[in-house]
């Protein structure tokens, strides 16, 4: 591939990365564009290769996993050298969540809440299917899992964030099912 | 019903939450941007290294060049002490090959030339002595180093 070729495609899925950045990242944008730095340097520098065994957005979103997790596991290395410096940072990065979240609907906060308390690989199922419209083929082939495994990740993530959100709703009062079936709310 | 009802919420929740992602995704230019300066930078930045991988092989290459001179320095004795590792003259009998009559000596075998460098070395090293080697040395030393002549008697005048 060419540099041109390799910068349309890339171009191409930007946006669709970048989410997929944000969800490997927690949601943290400071860390998801690093990652997306790294990645973008690595298919440069030639060190990932796109060999056409797959899609090119599938390819690229394994990579960007891998990637994410390399970076998670390096500054985890870095935070237990530098604790103190990391903790004075800290409550900067909630004050920016905070005021991101005031933007945010109350239901959309809700379910970022939900969606961060599932477990990893369930998350990433329902965020690769329903945030990025893939297969499930597709999301076992960027996770690395079987497709059966995909699936059951798959279901077992959507009953379980269907029943934090009800769980959530109820506790808040904010109820989105009401929206959805105004008939079965009196 | 219920179950189908709640996935497209669901889905709805995931759209919403891609389009706030969207809204704050810095442009794909500002990424590019950052990203080809560290890659043309990279040709300038192998010459230094090849330079600095040079030049490192150098330094050992002389290094040890060095040290093997120094090494073989301490091995060498000085000029001053060679006198008491040579052994004397008289000491060194080697045995002398018979000489029949009538057939000329046999040439001396030329033997292989050390290299120069390593001359003065493999001198010492042949001459050397072992510092107790005279007591090994008897008055009948030469008579059991040399062969006996058959005809010596015969050849003498009456």
């Amino acid at each position: 591939m060419e540099i041109s070729e390799l910068k349309s495609s890339l171009e191409q899925y930007y946006l669709s990365s970048y989410g997929w950045a944000l969800s490997c990242c927690n949601r943290n944008s400071v860390e998801a564009e690093e990652v997306l730095q790294t990645v973008y340097l690595k298919i440069l520098e030639g060190k990932a290769r796109f060999h056409g065994n797959s899609s090119f957005q599938t390819w690229l979103f394994a990579v960007i996993r891998k990637t994410a997790a390399d970076h998670r596991r390096r500054n985890l290395l870095g935070k237990l050298r530098l604790i103190q410096s990391v903790e004075s940072t800290e409550p900067v990065s909630k004050t920016e969540e905070l005021d991101e979240s005031i933007h945010r609907s109350e239901t959309q906060c809700l379910f970022r809440r939900a969606l961060a308390s599932l477990p990893k690989r369930q998350k990433e199922v329902l965020e690769l299917v329903f945030y990025h419209d893939l297969s499930l083929q597709q999301a076992a082939e960027v996770i690395g899992v079987s497709l059966g495994s995909a699936r059951t990740h798959y279901e077992r993530g959507k009953r379980r964030l269907r029943e934090l959100l009800e769980k959530e709703e109820a506790f808040c009062g904010v109820a989105w099912s009401r929206k959805e079936n105004p008939g079965i709310v009196r | 019903m219920e179950s189908h009802g709640a996935e497209k919420r669901i889905r709805e929740l995931f759209a919403e939450m891609r389009r706030e992602d969207e809204r704050a995704a810095p442009p794909f230019s500002l990424h590019w941007q950052k990203v080809q300066h560290p890659a043309s930078e990279l040709p300038h930045r192998r010459p230094r290294l090849r330079f600095a991988i040079v030049a490192g092989l150098c330094i050992a290459a002389l290094a040890a060049f060095i040290f093997s001179k120094k090494h073989a320095n301490h091995q060498l004795p000085s000029k001053s002490a060679q006198p008491m590792a040579v052994a004397p003259q008289t000491a060194t009998a080697e045995p002398v090959a018979p000489t029949i009559k009538g057939q000329s000596s046999p040439k001396p075998v030329k033997q292989k030339r050390a290299p120069a460098h390593g001359s003065r070395a493999t001198m010492s090293i042949s001459a050397w002595q072992s510092p107790t080697a005279s007591l090994l040395r008897s008055p009948s030393g030469e008579l059991l180093s040399t062969l006996p002549q058959l005809d010596e008697f015969l050849q003498k005048p009456k």
